[in-house]
């Protein structure tokens, strides 16, 4: 029981290490869950089994948001889902699954963009005095 | 002496009653637990969808109301999907929205809609100018051999629409 429980919190992210400027680079997401439609019954019992789903995936690049997607229960159980971003500078992305009981968990993947030269683009910009100045 | 004995004999007398009368109706309360205790019960029923026969009147209806009479562009969205599926539990799909994702041409939101399901909405997609491609694979479940309808309504107001027919030979229930 205690194994299954764990089974709907495991997660997989897959970013690609490195970028061009300008490229577009694909995000695959996989959840392992049951999504329980809320349809399903018991066999022996004949209760029916409780609605539990994944309701939102929001993606986060540099703490703002680029894509979100709002399932129902026709998405498949160990939802798998990829998609696309323009890779400008490097940061952190971040996908959170938002669960129907309002439960989220995260997964977090650092993504490098270089520039043709080789040099890396770095999304904060330093003033003389080593004070933020411009944050994309 | 007499007296008193007289007094605790009703006492225990009455105590006695009132605690069988308690216990009965305790009885009759913990009986349902066998069931489902009735706040477990009540849950339940908060929790659960009761529609399962599907409906296509209203998956139709549902798609007016995203559309709300608005032209459909030709070639705005692709869908690609396999035309047989063995397995109705998961159906890999896939679309892509033809645009430049630009600030004034991009898709807000994507739906994605079976028509035989019981419930015919699976899934939106909200994109941004800074995703730059509208382009998303998933897979969903399927009840029978029905269309797979993709809308998208693009920032400037206007709306794409493709649909294909998917073959399934064992269902999901959904």
């Amino acid at each position: 029981m205690a194994n299954e429980e764990r089974k709907n919190w495991r997660r997989r992210l897959r970013v690609p290490k490195s970028a061009i400027k300008g490229e577009i680079i694909t995000i695959k997401t996989m959840a392992e869950h049951v999504m329980e439609p809320g349809v399903r019954r018991d066999p022996d019992t004949g209760v029916i089994y409780p609605k539990k789903i994944i309701d939102q995936v929001i993606c986060r690049f540099n703490g703002k948001q680029i894509y979100k997607s709002q399932w129902f229960s026709g998405v498949s159980a160990n939802p798998f889902m990829s998609f696309k971003m323009k890779a400008l500078t490097s940061g952190l992305v971040e996908v959170e699954w938002v669960d129907d009981y309002g439960q989220s968990s995260f997964k977090k993947a650092v993504l490098l963009v270089f520039d043709e030269n080789g040099n890396e683009i770095i999304p904060i910009k330093l003033d003389k005095n080593n004070s933020i100045k411009e944050i994309m | 002496m007499n007296f008193k004995k007289n007094i605790f004999t009703r006492r225990i007398m009455l105590n006695s009653i009132c605690g069988i009368a308690c216990l009965l109706s305790s009885k009759n309360l913990f009986a349902q637990d066998a069931i489902g205790s009735p706040f477990r019960d009540r849950f339940q029923s908060y929790r659960q969808t009761f529609r399962i026969e599907s409906d296509p009147e209203e998956a139709k209806r549902i798609l007016r109301n995203i559309i709300k009479g608005r032209k459909i562009r030709d070639d705005l969205i692709s869908l690609k999907a396999p035309d047989i599926a063995e397995n109705g539990n998961t159906v890999p799909i896939s679309f892509s929205v033809n645009c430049s994702m630009q600030n004034n041409d991009y898709p807000k939101v994507v739906h994605i809609l079976v028509l035989d399901n019981p419930f015919p909405e699976i899934a939106k997609f909200y994109f941004t100018p800074e995703s730059g491609e509208a382009n998303v694979s998933i897979r969903i479940r399927m009840r029978t051999s029905s269309n797979i309808i993709a809308v998208a309504e693009m920032s400037d107001g206007t709306v794409g629409e493709t649909q294909s027919y998917v073959d399934v030979t064992i269902g999901a229930c959904s």
